[in-house]
């Protein structure tokens, strides 16, 4: 059985190897996958903001803040200021919150953390509905926690 | 129907459906390892080099394997990689449910806008899992009896 479990795995890795050399979407055999969701937020026309921008903005109310995870983790925490318009419901929650975003000021996005999606979700959804300045915090709520935790004497 | 051939009938549905689910997973990985290779991102649990290699080779291993576990001459092999693939992914999935990730499982895209990690993904790789392990456990009682 080895036997053929190594005749698989190797067909696997031929198919593989040729694959990725051969196709369009060919991967680079090592990135730095940790800052991709930045790189892909740039790409689809978000602006990327640092925690001390956030804070900024929820200092001087410069800016919506828009929390796109689900409404259990929202009422679990949340940064200061922010509405909730959860990616999983937004069909529901969406046309209220944006009738309510005043169009020049800047919107910022965030979801749980750099492992989510819903904030990139939810940016581009703005973006197409004609949101110039979409800001978004890929760190999160979780860099946005971790930070305040610190600060805590 | 003899009970061998009932048996032998259920082994290849057994086949049949791995097969499927296997190559309907690994297809839009294959297509797009950019996007499978975020969902692997989003676990947390790989270094750089490990996400970029696994998107690249998980999704072929996938496909080798559906395809291999149609060939009854491979079944067994075909099937304890399967196995083997799925404990992993439902340790993965089970780690991430653990740490409160909020992610897609990357199951049969690499796409976020797939549904979400919960009991009931782990609950359909645990039913595969066991469909698995039948075929790999039967299929080398058979081989052990024909010897």
């Amino acid at each position: 059985m080895l036997k053929h479990i190594c005749i698989i795995l190797v067909t696997a890795i031929c198919a593989g190897t040729a694959a990725n050399l051969l196709s369009p979407n060919r991967l680079a055999w090592s990135q730095d996958w940790s800052t991709r969701m930045e790189t892909l937020a740039t790409k689809a026309g978000l602006n990327v903001v640092s925690l001390e921008q956030v804070r900024m903005h929820v200092d001087t109310g410069s800016a919506m803040i828009l929390d796109a995870r689900s409404l259990d983790l929202y009422g679990q925490g949340h940064i200061p200021g922010a509405f909730s318009c959860p990616t999983d419901d937004m069909d529901h929650t969406y046309p209220d919150v944006a009738s309510m975003l005043i169009p020049d000021l800047p919107v910022l996005v965030y979801c749980a953390g750099k492992e989510c999606e819903d904030s990139m979700t939810l940016g581009k959804r703005l973006l197409q509905d004609g949101f110039t300045n979409v800001l978004i915090f890929v760190g999160g709520y979780a860099e946005w926690s971790g930070a305040a935790s610190e600060d805590t004497p | 129907m003899t009970h061998t051939r009932r048996i032998n009938l259920i082994m290849w549905a057994g086949a049949i459906l791995l097969g499927a689910v296997f190559a309907y997973a690994a297809w839009p990985k294959i297509a797009d390892p950019s996007l499978f290779g975020q969902s692997i991102q989003r676990y947390a649990l790989l270094p750089n080099r490990g996400v970029s290699l696994l998107a690249i080779y998980l999704p072929w291993v996938e496909m080798c394997a559906a395809a291999f576990v149609l060939w009854p001459r491979y079944r067994v092999a075909a099937a304890t990689l399967i196995a083997a693939m799925l404990v992993v992914f439902l340790v993965a999935q089970g780690s991430a449910l653990a740490r409160g990730l909020e992610i897609s499982c990357g199951c049969f895209s690499g796409s976020g806008a797939e549904n979400k990690i919960g009991w009931d993904s782990l609950l359909r790789n645990a039913c595969l899992l066991l469909i698995a392990l039948i075929l790999a456990c039967k299929g080398r009682a058979s081989a052990r009896n024909e010897a």
